[in-house]
């Protein structure tokens, strides 16, 4: 079962999907461009070791948020390309919500801003 | 992606699934290892340096093995991980020997009379054969598991 919500318990896991998924909102991707994109979208402060994308990205898969497909060999070889699903649209909008609400907290509780 | 083979057999010792999954993360890997590879090529690096740092940026920590194993994985391994080696292994004899008594329980039935053979419907030996082939297989994975 997968949930949006974003707790204590489940910070790395959802944080690790919020960022795969918002790449993923602007287009299909091969596994070396996601990792490239995450990297440059957060001036690299969130840079994958490119093995741990693995378990994450066939979970988001199994999970039917995202759509694996293989592409016709080329010169280069077959290559898989991940695209968001209809149904990992919908979770990465619910899981953004979630995610605004978590920081809004985590600052009110900083002392930071008003809740 | 020669340059990748030995990297890749190693992966493939230690990834834990069933074919055609392992075939497909390693068909994965080795083309995003190819990608990082000619991406640190046309940076100028060094063919053996760009192979070595394409192997280390798809390098997949024993968590990142385990992970994908579980994913992977069919709902009977799910349910069998979450048993210790030595439940484990109870299980298998106890359903290894209700399984091999049932069948010489339908043997000896099957020996005191040969009306089931004589009078066989189109089924009988069909059926006789799977329970034959099921068997053996178990057999032969309770074996390779001990």
């Amino acid at each position: 079962v997968v949930d949006p919500q974003v707790t204590i318990t489940s910070l790395t896991r959802s944080c690790n999907e919020a960022l795969i998924l918002a790449v993923l909102e602007e287009g299909a991707r091969h596994g070396y461009q996601l990792a490239l994109d995450l990297a440059e979208r957060s001036d690299s402060f969130f840079r994958f070791q490119h093995g741990t994308l693995y378990p994450i990205l066939h979970k988001l898969e199994k999970d039917g948020l995202i759509a694996g497909t293989w592409s016709a060999g080329g010169p280069r070889g077959k290559r898989k390309s991940y695209a968001l699903t209809a149904k990992g649209r919908i979770f990465a909008h619910q899981q953004r919500d979630s995610w605004r609400t978590f920081l809004v907290r985590f600052r009110a509780a900083l002392g930071e801003v008003e809740p | 992606m020669n340059q990748f083979a030995e990297v890749l057999a190693e992966i493939n010792a230690r990834l834990d699934l069933p074919q055609p999954a392992r075939s497909r993360v390693l068909l994965e890997i080795a083309g995003d290892m190819e990608d990082f590879y000619r991406a640190h090529l046309e940076r100028g690096i060094p063919n053996e340096e760009a192979i070595r740092e394409a192997v280390a940026d798809c390098d997949l920590s024993d968590d990142a093995l385990d992970s994908l194993s579980r994913i992977h994985c069919g709902p009977v391994r799910r349910v069998l991980d979450r048993l210790s080696a030595r439940a484990l292994r109870v299980w298998e004899s106890v359903l290894l020997l209700v399984t091999v008594g049932a069948e010489v329980q339908v043997g000896g039935w099957l020996s005191r009379g040969d009306r089931v053979f004589r009078d066989a419907g189109p089924f009988t030996w069909p059926v006789a054969l799977v329970a034959v082939v099921a068997l053996a297989v178990a057999t032969a994975q309770v074996y390779r598991r001990s």
